[in-house]
């Protein structure tokens, strides 16, 4: 008799698609045979012609809305059979007549592109966890009326009220940042409220110009005046799980011991890694840290203490209140695509290509950003400017990015390869030379005046640019002297939730011998970086004139 | 090069979560994903576990389940690989991948928001009621 079911329900198999056959009816066939006792033979032979259906309707979509099946949350993807159920109901009848006119109405959409896209198109801000109609209330609380503060002021894109909250609760930020931050998010709308302490408010946000939702958390000071002492603001990455976890003793442990690891192994100077573990030991041992529950807390109590030996700003411990990926520095087919969106929309930080009265060309670049993606932006925005007289680099914004980038802009202004610096790293104990390009045919910025403006908050990429250019004698700095962070940095996963970015090499100029780390680099005219860009237009001026 | 704080973060790739456009599951990809969350299993594995976890108040057959793996399989939620057990010669076992993973953690963590909604909702009813 179980031979009889056996062939009956093979035949049933047999009639499925062929590419669903050869996949699954091997499967299928054995685990029959397995639950034929315990389920019994009807019920597996409606769950088999059901499939059946299904099967033979998905195979009539096209590959590509099989495709989205899936994602969609596809009609056909609510099935769930319950075979201890009896005969078919009559709600099971009218699910199938409602599901054949869906099934239609699909195809029908399917063959209109217009169509398609409304299928493909989903509410995914409605799904936004935590997401409420009404705006979410921010505590009465000094941390509460600080976040208040900056979503006023940031939110406003006013200059002037930007400049109020920076002077008088963040003085670690400056208006440019803010107003470029602005214009790259459009502002953003206050999601929820995930914390809040007096002097802590953890929260999430959402982009105006994009459904990137961002992981916020500010702290402040608690003696008055209230100014911010940590502010973080984190885009949650391609597969980011929210878990926002409270430190027990053994996670600051593990957190204090893959920190020690880390520093020992690779930071760039040994026995500075070796003083910084000492340090952290020190406060360790004296209880400094065992309070902490809260993961931004103690990553940002850590990094200080580091900082507090090092002065060393490119180092730091940060905590995700997301898990964090196994690899972190492996990128996925997305990470990557989401990185050249990001600097599409940012235009590869490229702010400003102008030219000036007197044909002086101005280019306000707030990021090195890698030329793999940026090439053909900086190319271009090189090309507009080709006939200059003289040219204003404009890094007064600029906290960094790629060393390649840097000698790819510098090439611009040198008749032949140039001998940028000698890049150190510990870890390969190896040391690679970083040079300018062949020339650009048909430049002719090579014996232009140049000009580079610089602020206390040019940092990192934009430091070695102003460098290099300072000790080839190839450009004037205006401004102030910069951030003083000159170590590149390579982040290390400490466990799900921790993170350290190891400052684990330095360049040494060819012919300085040295670096600017800790000292920022002095700019040859010293005046306010407000007032950078009129006194470099005037120093470019007069130079023309002298011609 | 690393710069500062909240631009260097911000200068990594920001998208919506992956997993989110899989949400919410259907009961059956729910099970199937959970039976697989703390072991791999063959297809057969997976109806009993099914079984197991649900009290043997759900069943579901080999029909259902193929559907389902079938849409699992191509959108990267499970991967399967030939058994190595000789019990069960060149048997495919199922195994839940990290996007998985972090799918099923997701789609729990929006059940559990719709449960507390709904027990706070009852309460209400219940509290009017009296």
């Amino acid at each position: 008799m179980s031979v009889i079911k056996r062939r009956l329900y093979e035949l049933v198999l047999r009639l499925h698609p062929v590419a669903f056959r050869s996949e699954f009816g091997r499967e299928m066939a054995l685990d029959f045979s397995d639950a034929l006792q315990s389920y019994g033979f009807s019920a597996l032979l409606r769950d088999a012609l059901l499939s059946l259906v299904r099967q033979w309707g998905v195979c009539s979509m096209s590959a590509a809305m099989e495709r989205r099946a899936v994602p969609n949350a596809c009609l056909l993807d609510g099935h769930y059979v319950m075979i201890s159920q009896g005969g078919l109901t009559l709600f099971d009848y009218l699910r199938g007549s409602t599901l054949s006119v869906l099934l239609f109405s699909v195809l029908g959409l399917g063959l209109n592109p217009a169509g398609a896209n409304m299928i493909y198109l989903r509410p995914g801000r409605e799904n936004a966890p935590g997401q409420t109609l009404a705006p979410p209330s921010i505590p009465d609380t000094p941390a509460g009326h600080a976040l208040r503060a900056w979503l006023d002021a940031f939110n406003s894109g006013d200059p002037a009220k930007i400049e109020t909250y920076v002077k008088t609760i963040d003085p670690a930020q400056t208006v440019g940042s803010e107003l470029n931050f602005r214009k790259y998010t459009g502002g953003f709308n206050l999601l929820s409220v995930t914390r809040s302490e007096p002097y802590l408010v953890k929260f999430r946000l959402q982009e105006k110009n994009s459904p990137t939702e961002v992981i916020g958390s500010l702290r402040v000071t608690a003696t008055q005046p209230v100014t911010v002492l940590s502010f973080s603001t984190s885009p949650l990455p391609p597969n980011a799980v929210v878990n926002d976890i409270e430190l027990d003793a053994a996670e600051r442990q593990r957190v204090i011991d893959g920190t020690l690891t880390n520093l020992e192994k690779y930071y760039v100077y040994p026995d500075v890694a070796h003083k910084m573990a000492q340090a952290l030991l020190a406060h360790e041992k004296s209880g400094d840290d065992q309070t902490q529950t809260d993961g931004g807390t103690f990553a940002d109590l850590l990094t200080r203490q580091m900082r507090d030996v090092s002065h060393d700003r490119h180092l730091m411990l940060i905590y995700n209140p997301f898990r964090t990926p196994e690899h972190p520095l492996a990128s996925t087919p997305q990470d990557e695509v989401a990185f050249r969106e990001h600097m599409e929309r940012n235009n590869c930080g490229l702010e400003k290509v102008e030219i000036l009265p007197r044909n002086i060309g101005y280019l306000k670049l707030n990021g090195f950003n890698d030329p793999s993606v940026c090439r053909s932006t900086v190319v271009a925005a090189m090309n507009r400017l080709r006939d200059v007289d003289a040219i204003i680099f404009d890094l007064r914004d600029n906290h960094g990015g790629s060393p390649d980038m840097v000698a790819l802009i510098c090439t611009y202004l040198f008749d032949h390869p140039t001998h940028l610096n000698d890049m150190y790293n510990r870890s390969e104990n190896a040391t690679r030379q970083s040079w300018t390009l062949p020339p650009v045919p048909g430049n002719k910025l090579v014996d232009k005046p140049a000009y580079v403006l610089t602020s206390a908050s040019t940092f990192s990429g934009g430091e070695e640019f102003s460098y290099d250019l300072k000790n080839l004698k190839r450009a004037t700095l205006v401004g102030e002297a910069t951030g003083g962070g000159a170590h590149f940095v390579i982040e290390h996963r400490i466990d799900d939730h921790f993170r350290i970015g190891v400052p684990s090499g330095r360049p040494i100029n060819p012919v300085s011998k040295t670096d600017w780390e800790g000292t920022g680099v002095t700019p040859d005219v010293k005046v306010k970086a407000g007032d950078a860009l009129e006194t470099a237009e005037k120093l470019a001026d007069n130079k023309l004139q002298k011609k | 090069m690393l710069t500062f704080i909240r631009n260097a973060i911000y200068r990594e790739p920001n998208m919506k979560p992956e997993h989110a456009k899989f949400l919410p599951l259907s009961p059956a990809t729910l099970h199937v994903l959970l039976a697989l969350a703390s072991s791999d299993l063959h297809g057969y594995g997976i109806m009993l576990e099914v079984a197991r976890q649900s009290g043997g108040q759900y069943k579901i057959g080999p029909g259902t389940l193929y559907d389902n793996l079938k849409k699992l399989l191509s959108s990267g939620l499970v991967e399967d690989s030939a058994a190595e057990d000789s019990a069960t010669p060149s048997r495919r076992t199922y195994h839940l991948t990290a996007l998985g993973s972090s799918v099923l953690e997701a789609e729990t963590d929006r059940l559990t928001a719709v449960l507390r909604e709904a027990r706070r909702c009852l309460r209400l009813n219940e509290s009017r009621e009296v």
